[in-house]
């Protein structure tokens, strides 16, 4: 059939299930309604549903109440409305439907008139036939199917977006929530009252709020994953998991942001309460250890009476025992720690040079008693790291522990090296190598590979898991790398900070503080000028010291509450909890005091001029990047 | 010596007493407080983790006290963690030593303290 042939866009699939057209007849004759009416029934390949209305009030109850019309058919003349008026108001009740007029009589004029106002085409009632009206329908049908496609990939979107278990917040370029899924109103136990352009950090407390910043500033990405918890309506706060991402535009300008929340509160109680579990029973085995330790030790020692040597044999042994559960529940606990991130850092800047000596010399009857050599080497005299002087320690001594437990003859190298922004400790031996096997195991739980019980201390099979925590605490990478038989070589590194980034750090957690108790926290830049000079005058041997003794120096002379941190040379940075300006002005000028007869006293060179800059939060600025930009750190 | 553990006294005691020493025994603060005024030793040895009082409060009323502040004080603990070490220090423990101890450890911290 002609018709059936001339469908537009006959496309199998979607026409086959294409929905009826909704169209709109506004007519004060029904007889024209019944026209339209037949002349649609004839067309096969597309089904219409009609709504018919004889005035433009009636037309405009249709529009109000039913679905959207895809088509409206009307004439201008109608008992409520007449001429073009009734084509502007029904245009301006639907906008978006394409409308066409349907008149008694030809008029070129109007017809000219109301298409150039919008109308789709101006048909005359003495003309229409099926075939026409297809065609001029057909613009509509058309838009009717894109539609239809459109809401289908949307709807599959929509269905994900609102049924995932997870909440998904959409915020806008100003940060605040744009659009949220339904899980979220259940996450949070919110509606749109209490989310809808709310400013994104409502949702968290201040403290993790400044914590996502920092992340976002920190990646430089555009993409942030962290643990951390944010409110419900009823004020309580849950342990949540984010993935946030920051979108941008064609510009490369951010236009908003997509937050990721997964409830992550079971997961979180479970944790504490093994964390609870370890640390309760690592305490309270600590009692009974003690009492068989003391048991054994003083039949032992003879203080009970003479033993033989047989009784001394036996005896040792359970003190090997105990010690070793000693040693297991030290670790257990340190890993509980570890994990639940109960382990605070103390850092200073430390030569690794030294440390790495110090603790190989610590080593030294071991080696003697293997007859393994030891050989140091390092790419510099001094290697200055800023890191916990007791976990450095903790991580050398268990991965040159290691090393000589697994070696029996040639040399373990203690290296200490210079990088481009990180220092590299490693350890190499001349050991058995680990397999490919163990290799993948190294780092995990419990993980004792290919070991047959030789002379020295038992491992407890997590001093690697707490070496790895520890030197990723300091932001630091740990690795291995082996060969069967010729030996293994474990490595770590510690990050170099510059000014800023070491700055920052020592700034930041104070920050938070101040934040979340809305208090003053103040900052005394200080920097001594012609450090060189100074360098100069002062032997090496005491600068290495400087910073420790002008620590204490400051210390003792100002008696408060303050943090000092110092780039191991030339600038100090002093942060005063709670101190507004005004008062850290007047600390300012005692220091540079304290510093320059300090630096006089040492160096007998003529005295030397110590500036000093003062800022304080809130006033100069909220974040530490914006605080120390106002400092001049760079 | 203060400490809940009765076991733990006892076989400290005989160590002590080995080493030359003459210890009295307290299974809590309180008890540990009134045998202090009475003996006024040389030195005591306070458990940290006790009931009703436990070792910091005790330390605090030895050291509030005129007639006992001058006693030396060592805290035998199981707690590692340095924040506590740290508060019995400030609040005028000589010094600490870790449970399971090491018996030399032990005697030479003591002979350290011990004027």
């Amino acid at each position: 059939m002609q018709i059936h042939d001339d469908a537009p866009g006959a496309t199998p699939g979607v026409s086959e299930a294409a929905p009826a057209i909704r169209v709109l007849v506004i007519h004060a004759d029904p007889a024209v309604t019944a026209i339209v009416r037949k002349l649609l029934s004839d067309i096969p390949s597309q089904t219409f549903q009609i709504e018919a209305a004889h005035t433009l009030q009636q037309g405009f109850r249709v529009l109000a109440s039913s679905h959207r019309m895809d088509v409206i058919l009307s004439d201008l003349q109608l008992p409520d409305s007449r001429g073009i008026e009734t084509f502007a108001k029904i245009f301006k009740q639907a906008p978006g439907v394409p409308i066409f007029i349907l008149s008694d009589a030809a008029d070129e004029a109007m017809a000219l008139l109301v298409v150039g106002q919008g109308a789709q085409d101006y048909l005359v009632r003495s003309t229409l036939n099926s075939n026409m009206l297809l065609r001029v329908l057909r613009y509509a049908i058309e838009r009717k199917k894109a539609e239809q496609r459109l809401y289908l990939a949307e709807e599959k979107y929509r269905t994900v977006f609102e049924n995932s278990p997870a909440a998904i917040i959409v915020a806008d370029g100003t940060e605040r929530i744009a659009s949220w899924n339904l899980y979220t109103e259940k996450l949070l136990g919110m509606q749109t009252a209490d989310l809808f352009l709310k400013p994104v950090s409502s949702l968290y407390p201040a403290k993790e709020w400044m914590r996502i910043r920092d992340e976002h500033l920190r990646d430089k990405g555009t993409q942030a994953h962290l643990e951390t918890c944010v409110f419900r309506k009823d004020s309580t706060l849950i342990d949540v998991e984010v993935s946030l991402s920051i979108v941008k535009d064609a510009e490369g300008r951010v236009t908003g942001s997509i937050g990721i929340m997964r409830d992550i509160t079971e997961r979180k109680k479970l944790e504490r309460m093994k964390d609870d579990f370890i640390s309760t029973v690592s305490h309270e085995l600590r009692t009974p250890m003690t009492i068989i330790r003391e048991g054994i030790s003083q039949v032992l020692d003879g203080i009970l009476g003479p033993t033989t040597e047989d009784m001394q044999q036996i005896l040792n042994i359970a003190l090997e025992g105990i010690d070793r559960l000693t040693r297991i529940v030290n670790d257990l606990l340190d890993v509980s720690k570890l994990e639940a991130g109960k382990i605070e850092l103390r850092r200073e800047h430390l030569n690794m040079v030294e440390l790495a000596q110090h603790v190989g010399l610590i080593f030294a009857p071991q080696f003697q008693k293997k007859g393994i050599a030891l050989r140091t080497l390092f790419s510099a005299a001094q290697i200055y790291c800023y890191a916990d002087r007791d976990k450095i320690t903790q991580v050398l001594t268990n991965l040159i522990g290691n090393s000589l437990k697994f070696t029996e003859e040639g040399e373990i190298c203690i290296e200490v090296q210079e990088k481009p922004g990180e220092v590299v400790v490693s350890i190499k031996d001349t050991g058995r190598g680990i397999s490919e096997l163990d290799m993948r195991n190294v780092f995990q739980k419990f993980q004792q590979f290919g070991r047959t019980a030789g002379p020295g201390e038992k491992g407890t099979g997590l001093g690697l898991v707490i070496s790895k925590g520890l030197v990723e605490l300091h932001r630091g990478r740990i690795g291995v790398a082996t060969k069967i038989g010729v030996g293994s070589e474990f490595y770590f590194s510690l990050p170099r900070y510059t000014v800023r980034e070491f700055f920052k750090e020592a700034l930041e957690g104070k920050l938070r503080q101040a934040f979340s108790q809305s208090a003053h926290l103040s900052m005394i830049m200080l920097a001594i000028k012609d450090f060189a000079k100074v360098e100069r005058a002062v032997s090496s041997n005491a600068l290495s010291g400087l910073y420790a003794q002008m620590e204490l120096r400051i210390r003792q002379n100002l008696n408060r509450k303050m943090e000092l941190a110092s780039n191991g040379s030339d600038i100090f940075l002093l942060v005063l909890p709670s101190a507004p300006k005004d008062e850290a002005l007047i600390v300012s000028g005692q220091i540079r005091q304290i510093m320059s007869d300090f630096i006089a006293e040492k160096s007998r060179v003529e005295p030397i001029q110590v500036e000093s800059r003062v800022i304080s939060f809130p006033g100069d600025g909220e974040t530490a990047d914006q605080l120390l930009d106002r400092l001049g750190v760079l | 010596m203060v400490d809940d553990e009765p076991q733990i006294v006892l076989m400290l005691s005989g160590r002590l007493r080995a080493l030359g020493y003459e210890v009295q025994g307290a299974s809590g603060g309180k008890e540990g407080l009134k045998k202090i005024q009475e003996h006024k030793p040389d030195l005591v040895l306070l458990d940290v983790l006790m009931p009703a009082m436990n070792g910091l409060e005790c330390l605090t009323q030895i050291k509030a006290n005129p007639e006992t502040s001058a006693i030396p004080v060592l805290m035998v603990t199981a707690l590692v963690q340095p924040a506590d070490v740290q508060r019995a220090l400030e609040k005028g423990a000589q010094g600490y030593v870790t449970k399971p101890f090491d018996p030399a450890q032990l005697a030479s911290q003591i002979a350290a303290i011990m004027p």
